[in-house]
């Protein structure tokens, strides 16, 4: 027995199913994700409970997480207004994830076993969680972007069939070029399809890769290394959290009209 | 597209439970959490700027007061200036009066003095010149040998003290 080393199984890429509740499968992340409302339900209640005008410690803590967001969310949209309106949403996204990435990394967690799997798994590191809030994201950001334009102008931005009528009235010429451009709009459709994989993947592709190499890194030798890898994976879960949250706030600052007044930062 | 994305595990239930309980997530947060701590914030952002705004209020009526006040004493210091040449002024007068009547009444006393002095000198004189004659009229008796009269006596004082009152 190596005592310089923690051997584990090198975690698969498919979802931990624990049980089944009429039928519908509930997978370890699922679990995890409860054990974060719960997390949150507790935040909540000391939110309602002690948060007062003169702050305690932890409540500057929260305030400055909260002003962190908002500074960095006015940053990305450059309009105090969008900010306010998009801010619930990316500030729980950000939040959600940054807990999410960050209580895998809680030891003791993982090691909870029902019927020999694990009872909970870090979210982000099943893919349908990261997918279904990509997806969610760019859903939301679509309808936003319909009510904004009407659904005219939305289509419009896909299929420019009004623009190659028009280019063909002026000329040939113009109306081949136009075509090149009916093409280029049909290719956003799938843009926005590569919005939701890149952005699914790439937050669950770095969550993943974080905790395989941590398994191997116990596995060559439990002490300091994995350590540092600890510390690496707390920056990269609070960082993946935050580029997640940023670009769903770009993509929507995209989505929109551009605002009148222009930047009101 | 489904079949490759079911390589890395894709289960659209999952999928819909996890975004669901997302979206439970953010309903606690929203209300719960963010609502609050903004309203506080703002709470603490507006009490800061009413004390910020109540600050610059009475430093401003700070200002105008001491400007007041400035003026005030200003108002006080000229108007003490004239109180004291007013003063001055009167207490002048009253110096010069109650000289003039000190004056006066000194001149008075040294001219009563001067006439009463006056009058004892020459009751003194009278006085020496009666006793004078007499000495002089008694030398004359001694020289004579005789003894002058009473009318001779009188005639003789008289003519000494004429004598003595021509010199």
């Amino acid at each position: 027995m190596n005592i310089f080393s923690v051997q584990q199984d090198i975690p698969g890429i498919e979802p931990v199913f624990l049980f089944d509740i009429f039928g519908f499968p509930i997978a370890a992340s699922t679990a995890m994700i409860f054990l974060i409302i719960l997390v949150f339900a507790v935040l909540a209640l000391i939110v309602q409970r002690t948060f007062k005008t003169v702050p305690t410690r932890f409540q500057n803590l929260i305030e400055m997480l909260y002003e962190g967001m908002v500074d960095m969310l006015n940053e990305v949209t450059a309009d105090k207004k969008r900010s306010e309106i998009i801010f619930p949403v990316i500030g729980s996204m950000f939040m959600y994830l940054l807990v999410a990435n960050l209580l895998g990394l809680v030891p003791g967690i993982s090691e909870i076993t029902v019927g020999g799997s694990p009872l909970f798994q870090t979210p982000t590191s099943d893919f349908n969680t990261t997918f279904g809030l990509a997806l969610g994201s760019i859903i939301v950001i679509n309808i936003i972007s319909i009510k904004e334009w009407g659904i005219f102008a939305f289509l419009g931005k896909f299929f420019k069939v009004k623009e190659v009528f028009q280019a063909f009235k002026e000329g040939i010429g113009k109306g081949a070029i136009s075509l090149v451009d009916l093409f280029v709009g049909m290719l956003d459709i799938v843009g926005e399809i590569a919005k939701v994989i890149s952005l699914s993947i790439r937050l669950f592709a770095n969550m993943y890769a974080g905790q395989i190499l941590m398994v191997i890194l116990m596995g060559a030798f439990a002490y300091i290394i994995p350590g540092v890898w600890y510390g690496m994976n707390i920056f990269v879960g609070a960082l993946q959290a935050m580029v997640f949250a940023v670009l769903v706030a770009a993509y929507y600052m995209l989505a929109i009209k551009p605002s009148e007044e222009g930047s009101d930062r | 597209m489904l079949d490759i994305l079911g390589t890395i595990g894709f289960d659209w239930r999952v999928a819909v439970a996890n975004l669901v309980s997302f979206l439970i997530i953010y309903w606690i947060l929203k209300r719960y959490v963010f609502g609050p701590v903004k309203a506080i914030i703002d709470e603490r952002t507006q009490k800061i700027q009413e004390g910020l705004d109540k600050a610059q209020q009475s430093e401003t009526e700070l200002l105008v007061a001491q400007q007041k006040a400035d003026e005030t004493v200003k108002d006080a210091k000229a108007e003490a200036n004239i109180i004291v040449a007013n003063a001055k002024d009167i207490a002048d007068q009253e110096v010069a009066s109650a000289k003039g009547r000190a004056e006066n009444e000194a001149k008075g006393v040294m001219e009563k003095a001067q006439a009463q002095i006056e009058r004892d000198r020459k009751t003194m004189e009278t006085e020496l010149f009666t006793k004078t004659a007499n000495l002089v009229a008694l030398g004359v008796e001694k020289l004579l040998g005789e003894e002058v009269d009473e009318s001779k006596d009188k005639d003789l004082k008289e003519r000494a003290a004429k004598a003595m009152q021509e010199r």
